[in-house]
């Protein structure tokens, strides 16, 4: 095979060859140094003009309104985001375990209810893989969580329960509040990122302490946070982390780290068990979260607001350790 | 079966005008840009809505383009984004400024190049940047490749410059 030309090492590195034409663009970069290295430059390049571009941010303005052929009616922006985004997910048919994205956290947060209702549109569909052997213990626990996660911001109640993904709305509007109460602790500013150990209730009361005593029986680990253990992306998405090194990164995972192949880390982070890979992209940052549980790795990819849902498929389907 | 206006805008309008914005620099006319051809989608539901979408907002920028007055206002918008006289160190640069130099850098790109890579910035894959700017699915590789060469040496020559003449 002649040398790759740049539109190829391009192609590539924005993960858009087919796979069928993969193997033998792999074979020849496998023999070729030069292709290698040219390969390394062109990345780099790649990432030097992402950060230019990035440079133009957005500035602040007022809420749009959407243009209608009659008299202009105002449309609350929050509404709509999240009237599209739970369309997005109930069309995605995400897995209940993986839930839906939360918005990028501040490390200033004092409660995540608090923060939902400050973000000025809702969360979009974190499309995780069905873990490999899902309990139901934790996947029953997960899927009552679920219309509750999908129910982020201020939404109005009978669409939430018109559009939540399984019925029970009941029960998890419950959760919800009492969510509320312990969870303003788990955003804590730098030091110690995670929360402390939840205390394993003799005679769990509330809906909180049961569904912390169940993922505690399903998997054997110590309850780290004090939130009832949600979805990763839920934790993914409001602790704090600390900065960190692959080396270190690879020892929480016990030895593999996934990446997505194709992209540009930005930085590592850690929060206790769990190690975040945080890329860049053009609607802010993508999160690739990653925490080992019963000894196999368990990731997911939580994109910030606006990112597009078919982009994000094809980046799941990128990971790789 | 095409998706409700509302949704569409709800998905698509943020990253129309951040893209617009990028493109020419001035907040208020992506906003009305973005106005413009969501309007017009109201007119002609699109079947295939983001190359739509994206492929009549650029075409609106590149028809107002023409006009000497927009010219005029985007020079204004560069000084208001330089910083005030004085001393930068040459090592730092204020936001203004970096912000300044990126938009020149852009500027050295053609057309095409410019749009295909503020697009991929947008997310869209190449299938996508092919059909909203007529290209051959085969050449948006090469055309995102040189387009990011240039941006990158146009952005360091500028500091050269700016470096040598301080």
């Amino acid at each position: 095979m002649p040398h790759l030309d740049e539109g190829t090492l391009h192609a590539l590195l924005d993960g858009e060859i087919p796979s069928a034409e993969l193997a033998p663009i792999q074979a020849h970069l496998g023999g070729c140094a030069d292709c290698r290295a040219r390969l390394t430059e062109e990345q780099d390049l790649l990432a030097e003009s992402d950060r230019l571009i990035e440079v133009l941010e957005l500035p602040e303005a007022a809420p749009a309104v959407m243009p209608v052929r009659k008299a202009p009616r105002r449309v609350w922006p929050t509404r709509l985001a999240w009237a599209a985004t739970v369309v997005l997910a109930a069309g995605l048919g995400y897995s209940a375990r993986g839930g839906p994205l939360e918005p990028a956290p501040t490390p200033s947060r004092d409660s995540v209810v608090e923060a939902r209702a400050d973000e000025p549109a809702a969360s979009e569909p974190a499309v995780s893989p069905a873990p490999p052997a899902p309990d139901p213990v934790s996947q029953s626990r997960d899927q009552a969580l679920a219309p509750k996660l999908g129910a982020a911001a201020p939404p109005p109640a009978d669409a939430r329960r018109g559009k939540a993904a399984t019925g029970n709305a009941a029960p998890a509007e419950e959760k919800a509040e009492l969510r509320a109460a312990p969870v303003d602790t788990a955003a804590r500013p730098p030091a110690p990122p995670v929360a402390q150990p939840q205390s394993p209730p003799a005679a769990p009361t509330s809906a909180v302490g049961r569904v912390g005593a169940l993922r505690q029986e399903a998997t054997g680990t110590r309850l780290r946070e004090v939130a009832p253990a949600g979805a990763l992306a839920d934790r993914a998405a409001f602790a704090v982390a600390q900065p960190a090194t692959l080396p270190e990164a690879m020892r929480v995972l016990g030895g593999s780290l996934r990446l997505i192949d194709g992209m540009i880390p930005e930085r590592l982070e850690i929060l206790g068990d769990m190690v975040r890979v945080v890329y860049r992209t053009g609607f802010g940052e993508l999160l690739l979260a990653q925490e080992l549980q019963d000894r196999v790795v368990r990731f997911n990819l939580i994109a910030p607001r606006g990112f597009p849902a078919d982009s994000l498929e094809r980046l799941r389907g990128r990971v790789r350790e | 079966m095409t998706a409700p206006l509302a949704e569409l805008f709800a998905e698509y309008h943020e990253s129309l005008v951040r893209m617009l914005y990028r493109r020419t620099g001035d907040r208020d006319r992506a906003e009305e840009i973005a106005q413009e051809t969501f309007a017009r989608a109201v007119a002609a539901p699109p079947r295939n809505p983001r190359p739509w979408l994206f492929a009549v907002a650029l075409n609106l920028v590149r028809e107002e383009g023409r006009k000497a007055v927009r010219q005029e206002r985007r020079l204004v918008l560069y000084r208001a984004e330089q910083p005030e006289a004085a001393e930068a160190a040459d090592e730092t640069m204020d936001r203004g400024e970096r912000i300044a130099r990126v938009r020149e850098a852009l500027d050295a790109l053609s057309e095409r190049d410019r749009e295909a890579l503020l697009l991929k910035a947008e997310g869209f894959s190449y299938d996508e940047i092919a059909a909203t700017l007529g290209l051959a699915r085969g050449a948006v590789g090469t055309t995102l490749s040189r387009a990011r060469r240039k941006l990158v040496l146009a952005y360091r020559a500028e500091e050269d410059t700016k470096h040598a003449a301080s």
